[in-house]
């Protein structure tokens, strides 16, 4: 804090700005029965989705048995202590319709969006935000993004065609985006307001004005990033609003301490690995905090570029160029690529379940939703694509099947996905991506 | 002229590169072919690693049966114990010890057992071309081994690898800091792997090494500027022979090699009767440094870098060091006294390929 | 011979025919184009409304501000569209995790503006009073800091607006430079900052035709030439109506191209143009290539800027030249891969006659960026040399191939020119690979990482390629035949056209196209000229739109109606 920003605060507590408050201890935090929050208000339901490069190879991924209790084939044998949190759908589509198949791109447009793009550009906004409309609004941060590639451009998520939500990418940074200065600790025990805070709060009600004015002078197209940009503004009055606002405590909130050092930059599996578990325990550490209530994970782009070490070529290419090893029938170091994903992937779900929620864990009260590109990686192709859906959607859904789609679009677990969410639409998707029926094996 | 006949000009002109065959490409372009001669028939290296040569064997069983030697610490408390009732002085007790240091004497007995270390292995050179008894037999089955530093220094931990914190750091600083920049040229080269008539050149550098990507090991192919800050009094030059990739050169009679502590300026080691024996390639030089250091100038060197308190993390009591380097000296008889002031020793080196930049000539050229 | 060559397309880039038997395309002769030859009619661009990039952020607040403060600025990467980033500030948005950045970034930048080390020489007067508003002193700053940071002068009521937020601000806070600092911070997240709304006017001297207004050509000129906004001299040009009076835009322009900013304006068009945001996350696999470092990457991008920006604006040269001159600078980091000596620091190099290298295709930028992390490609270097140096579109490989054809299981084969003759001979394949193959394999003597090799696998490299209907042997060869390759300059031109415009040159832009393309070889290719050429001409200050206009509903209205008769 700047010597500025000390005498100001000070200055503000003189005047009888500042407010101090006592907090209770922890305990008090829940109800009774420990599953919903001392006001009264449920534990909120959180979405987030997590996104791979490169799909796997169907003969080792897509267990033989459905329902419950599903077999854990090689490439997928690392979700042993997941499993029964994780729905598996397999042998999804990804229909292009009249559009052409765009490469690494309609296959993951279509999980996340039910259109298949006709160009390369996200034909719409994304499942996410989508969601962060109905319950982001809340929070500090409407959804979080973030990526393990050390790679900005490595994002799922998009407001429109032109406004990706850009990922971070570096521990460091997305520790002080979240736990920095600006983080207020539910659970300390003083609550400061800062007067810069009111100030700053009437300039931007100014700004917005400017904002107003400008809509009208330029055309419908850039009217429209205008007003993107001033839902922009909206979400920084909503932060400002809560820094003046004492946060209800939150039990199982524990910040990290202190800020994380920076790993290796570089595209090696065990790099990326590493740093995606490091986004990940930020991220989800963000979601106990209730900073955000959606959130997005990259671990590797559709063109996945990462690299195992001694190999000379990146997973991408590699499962362009690797002949298929005649023992074995796949692909060996393309599989390898598949194997460290799942692992992460592992990583990222198990982080949920370590973080105590109520009577159960975080897990219990999110739905995450992960897709990949392709099916089978050699032939880039989008159908017999994976989809999955982990967590429980605060209760009302069901975790632990494997379900064949037969064919059927990829869309129809995003629109289940969205209905275990309160979200209430007939239908999503478009053209032969429309889906209007739920899964229901996975509804409680 | 048209872009059409440019064009067509353009196209016949590399027809006649074609034929250029490609055996005669890589004649042309021995720069990079490195086949046998470097190019010019010259060739630097840049010191990377360096460690005072010893012989270790697991647990050190063959040569400290007796344990390792105490440091400062432990001597300290033999001499001075706590519960003694004593009333002590600052001026009697550790400033007197801090004095010994830089004040060293072989005139009193040492009140420490010195434990030297033991056995007949040893790294290192036959530097006097004789095979006595007190001489190693090099792992490699060569007899005659000169290096008597290693039966004073091989039992004190602080110069043992990996993690003894002189054999660590000393090394640290040495590629870490440019002042300890340490080269060869070699010239007039016609083959790297056999020519018996090669001139060496050692100079001192003045840039940074570069590291590989991973920021841990070192690449060959940098650049290197001689330092002439020093004149010419770090600058050499001798005749070698390599045979079958082997550099050996001749002995000099004095040689000062640069071995610093960060901050502290002046710091080298003087050997007389400085040799190299390196295996060459066009990356890298490794091998050994030999000669007989210079027992005072070695003490000098020590207590100038390294305190007490640092030598005391690896049981290096300096006086007591000094004496043992006293008694073990083996070369160039003091001619008034007839005592030896130097003591055979042996340096693993690791070296990379550079550039060398003399003065006046430009990186480019 | 089988040429390739097809006219340069008069949008954005053209795709390559992937067919597998090319018809003859007439070579485009420029002849009859002759400097004296007048600009013609064209009905110039669109106003547009483009997002700022971090760069330019930055670059204007340290105009503004001066180079003491810290701007650790970070904006979304924006997509490549036709062949430039640049091209998507007109439709990029911000979005509101973007905005939050920008938000710290502005709540930073207006502390260390006030904080007590700057405001004593950044704020032009002292007010009364320390501990609370001070009209007149406020009003000096906002007004002039607004001024820049809009590249507008401010109407009356907007820098009152902006006075009377920081006197709010400086009571609430008891401090004049708090509520100065408040007011700051919201002008640098302001729409007006981040946004360039291009409005139009008028055309006196044409009547019925549309031109930028002043402001908006002082913006549009300053972004293309400086990569900034307008500085104080050029606002002043447009305010008072020098900048469109007679020989007034003229006069703005020379002084433009005569500052040293042009070369950081240049920089930043020839890093877009050079795709060399890629290097930010370029990396090799250490195991493969320990001696490429990040250093390196930074450094290969830095090399091929310095060797362009000295090549075409020191030396005044013929930017054909770029692909064949021996002259660069190089860098200890660098040095290694080149195989050379470097003292520390940036250095001239020249290599030698004899030297495989020659040209910024074999400079390391180029063959590392276009390549695997662990070895060299054919494919991405013969792609990269037609999408970025001839603005061609090599299209994707189709979906649902099986690939396995061109990974020839026999993992003996000890060359690239062995691995990939699979792609040669597989039709489907052939299409594309037969004008991406031939260049890469050219430059196949250079690894994954740029550096040189004789062999690979222990075999001999064939070097020869061709580009083109011209065959030749490695890469000195594959220089000189893009050299004379006359796409080459045309997409300079299209690309330095697009950049200034702020998008891919439309249908009708072609004759303007044409004649920067006469006029750019007339003047030998120099890369001023041409920039001179297009800043001064009516195809870059004239639009086809008013913003405003089309924003009032009727006109929208009408617009539609117009649209729907005319199908």
């Amino acid at each position: 804090m700047s010597q500025w920003n000390r005498r100001r605060v000070l200055k503000g507590m003189l005047n009888g700005v500042g407010v101090s408050v006592a907090l209770p201890f922890l305990d008090v935090f829940l109800d009774g029965n420990g599953t919903a929050l001392a006001s009264g208000a449920p534990m909120p339901v959180r979405f987030g989705t997590w996104g791979y490069g490169l799909g796997g190879t169907s003969g080792i991924f897509v267990p033989k048995k459905t329902g419950a209790g599903y077999d854990l084939p090689e490439e997928i044998a690392s979700w042993a202590p997941v499993r029964d949190d994780v729905n598996l759908f397999t042998n999804g589509s990804a229909f292009p319709d009249s559009s052409p198949n765009r490469n690494h791109f309609t296959g993951w447009v279509v999980s996340r969006t039910g259109v298949a793009p006709e160009i390369d550009s996200v034909p719409t906004e994304t499942i996410d935000v989508t969601v962060a409309k109905q319950i982001g609004r809340a929070t500090r941060f409407n959804s979080l993004t973030a990526t393990a590639t050390a790679d900005a451009r490595d994002t799922y998520s998009f407001m429109n065609a032109s406004t990706p939500n850009t990922p971070e990418w570096s521990p460091l940074q997305f520790y002080n985006l979240l736990f920095g200065a600006d983080f207020q600790d539910p659970n300390a025990e003083e609550f400061t307001l800062d007067p810069r805070i009111i100030a700053r709060r009437s300039v931007l009600s100014g700004v917005m004005e400017q904002s107003r004015s400008m809509m009208k002078v330029v055309g419908a197209a850039d009217r429209e990033r205008l007003d993107q940009y001033f839902t922009g503004l909206r979400q920084l009055e909503t932060q400002f609003e809560q820094r003046l606002t004492k946060p209800d405590p939150i039990a199982s909130c524990l910040p990290p301490g202190e800020a994380p050092v920076n790993p290796l930059m570089d595209k090696s599996a065990d790099a990326v690995r590493l740093r995606h578990q490091m986004m990940t325990e930020l991220m989800v550490m963000a979601i106990a905090c209730d900073q955000t209530r959606v959130f997005n994970m990259t671990y590797s782009a559709a063109f996945s570029s990462i690299i195992k070490p001694g190999y000379p070529k990146p997973h991408h290419t590699c499962t362009h160029e690797e002949p298929v090893d005649e023992r074995t029938g796949y692909q060996q170091n393309a599989s390898w690529f598949t194997r460290r994903a799942m692992e992460s992937w592992v990583d990222f779900v198990e982080a949920f379940k370590k973080i105590p929620e109520g009577d159960g864990t975080l897990l219990d009260n999110v739905l995450i939703l992960g897709t990949t590109d392709v099916g089978y990686a050699r032939t880039h192709a989008i159908d017999g694509m994976p989809v999955f859906l982990a967590g429980r959607a605060g209760g009302k859904g069901k975790s632990g099947m494997h379900i064949d789609l037969k064919g059927g679009s990829v869309s129809q677990v995003g629109y289940t996905a969205l209905r275990l969410l309160g979200i209430d639409k007939s239908s999503w998707g478009t053209l032969s991506n429309e889906s209007s029926e739920v899964i229901h094996e996975v509804v409680a | 002229m048209s872009q059409f006949e440019a064009a067509n000009t353009l196209h016949n002109c590399p027809l006649s590169l074609r034929t250029i065959s490609a055996a005669a490409l890589l004649m042309s372009l021995g720069s990079v072919a490195m086949a046998g001669a470097p190019d010019g028939g010259r060739i630097g290296y840049v010191l990377t690693e360096r460690h005072w040569a010893l012989y270790q064997t697991e647990g050190a069983r063959e040569e400290c049966p007796q344990g390792f030697n105490i440091g400062p610490r432990e001597q300290y408390d033999e001499l001075f114990p706590e519960d003694s009732g004593v009333e002590r002085t600052e001026v009697d007790t550790r400033l007197m010890r801090e004095g010994r240091r830089f004040h060293r004497t072989t005139a009193d007995e040492d009140p420490f057992p010195f434990h030297d270390a033991q056995g007949t292995t040893a790294y290192g050179l036959n530097l006097d071309g004789k095979v006595s008894d007190e001489d190693f037999l090099s792992p490699e089955g060569e007899d005659g081994i000169d290096n008597q530093l290693h039966r004073a220094i091989g039992c004190i931990s602080i110069y043992r690898g990996p993690d003894g914190t002189f054999y660590h750091f000393s090394n640290l600083f040495m590629y870490g800091n440019a002042y300890n920049r340490w080269m060869i040229e070699l010239s007039g080269v016609d083959d790297l792997a056999n020519d018996n008539e090669v001139t060496v050149t050692f100079y001192r550098g003045l840039d940074d090494l570069v590291t590989d990507a991973s920021g841990k090991g070192f690449v060959a192919g940098g650049t290197q500027r001689v330092d002439m800050r020093w004149g010419q009094s770090f600058i050499q030059e001798v005749q070698g022979s390599i045979v079958d990739g082997v550099l050996t050169t001749q002995p000099t009679d004095r040689t000062k090699f640069p071995w610093s502590f960060p901050g502290i300026g002046g710091g080298f080691h003087l050997f007389r009767d400085f040799q190299l024996k390196l295996t060459l390639t066009p990356k890298t030089a490794e091998g050994i440094l030999a000669g007989y250091v210079d027992v005072e100038q070695y003490n000098h060197r020590l207590n100038r870098n390294w305190t007490t308190h640092h030598q005391s993390y690896g049981q290096l009591s300096a006086a007591s060091l000094y004496r043992a380097m006293k008694r073990l000296a083996d070369g160039h008889p003091d001619p008034d006294t007839g005592a030896n002031t130097a003591i055979s020793a042996a340096v693993d080196v690791i070296m990379h390929q550079v550039h060398i930049v003399h003065p006046g000539q430009q990186s480019a050229d | 011979m089988r040429l390739m060559y097809k006219r340069a397309a008069p949008h954005g880039s053209s795709k390559v025919f992937c067919a597998g038997v090319l018809g003859f395309v007439a070579l485009v002769m420029l002849a009859g184009c002759s400097e004296s030859d007048p600009e013609p009619e064209t009905p110039g661009t669109r106003a547009l409304v483009s997002l700022v990039t971090a760069e330019q952020y930055r670059n204007s607040l340290s105009y503004i501000f001066g180079p003491g403060v810290d701007l650790q600025v970070e904006f979304a990467p924006v997509a490549r569209t036709e062949g430039l980033l640049a091209n998507s500030a007109a439709i990029a948005g911000i979005g509101s995790s973007q905005l939050q950045g920008i938000q710290g970034v502005a709540a930073s930048v207006a502390s260390q503006v006030l904080d007590t080390k700057h405001r004593n020489y950044l704020v032009p007067c002292r007010p009364e009073s320390i501990d609370g508003p001070d009209e007149a002193c406020a009003t000096r700053f906002l007004s002039r800091v607004g001024r820049l940071l809009f590249r507008r002068a401010l109407t009356d009521d907007e820098v009152a607006m902006h006075v009377k937020q920081a006197g709010s601000a400086a009571e609430q806070l008891e401090s004049f430079y708090a509520g100065l600092e408040i007011a700051l911070e919201g002008m640098l997240i302001s729409p007006e900052g981040l946004f360039v709304v291009e409005r139009a006017e008028p055309d006196p001297e044409n009547p019925g035709q549309l031109r930028l207004d002043a402001y908006s050509l002082a913006s549009r000129l300053s972004y293309f030439l400086w990569n900034s906004a307008p500085d104080d001299e050029l606002l002043a040009a447009a305010e008072s109506g020098e900048l469109q009076a007679s020989g007034g835009l003229e006069r703005a322009v020379d002084r433009m191209l005569a500052s040293p900013r042009l070369a950081e304006g240049m920089r930043a068009f020839l890093d877009d143009m050079f795709a060399f945001d890629e290097v930010k996350t370029l990396t090799k696999d250490s195991t493969i290539y320990p001696e490429f470092t990040r250093v390196t990457a930074e450094d290969a991008r830095e090399q091929t800027l310095r060797t362009s920006i000295e090549h075409l604006l020191a030396n005044d040269g013929d930017y054909r030249d770029l692909f064949t001159t021996r002259s660069t600078v190089m860098s200890p980091a660098l040095a290694i891969i080149y195989g050379v000596p470097a003292e520390p620091g940036w250095t001239p190099h020249t290599f030698p006659d004899d030297s495989p290298r020659s040209g910024l295709l074999t400079q390391v930028s180029f063959l590392s960026l276009h390549a695997h992390p662990g070895r060299s490609s054919v494919t991405l270097r013969g792609q990269a040399l037609r999408e970025r140096f001839l603005c061609q579109t090599v299209p994707e490989p189709p979906p649902g191939i099986d690939f396995s054809v061109v990974s020839n299981p026999d993992a003996n084969y000890p060359t690239q020119r062995q691995r990939v003759r699979a792609h040669l001979e597989t039709p489907s394949c052939a299409g594309c690979h037969r004008i991406t193959d031939p260049i890469g394999l050219s430059l196949e003597r250079f690894d994954g990482a740029g550096g040189f090799r004789l062999t690979e696998n222990g075999a001999v490299i064939d070097a020869s390629g061709g580009l083109d209907g011209f065959e030749f042997e490695g890469a000195v060869g594959l220089g000189k035949a893009l050299r004379e390759n006359p796409e080459l300059p045309r997409c300079l031109v299209q690309r330095v056209y697009s950049y200034g415009t702020g998008a891919p040159p439309a249908m009708e832009a072609r004759p303007a196209l044409d004649y920067f393309n006469a006029e750019f070889a007339a003047r030998g290719y120099r890369l001023r000229e041409l920039l001179r050429t297009i800043a001064l001409s009516k195809a870059f200050s004239r639009v086809q739109n008013d913003p405003g206009e089309e924003s009032n509903p009727e006109y929208q209205e009408e617009s539609r109606i117009s649209v729907a008769s005319s199908r």
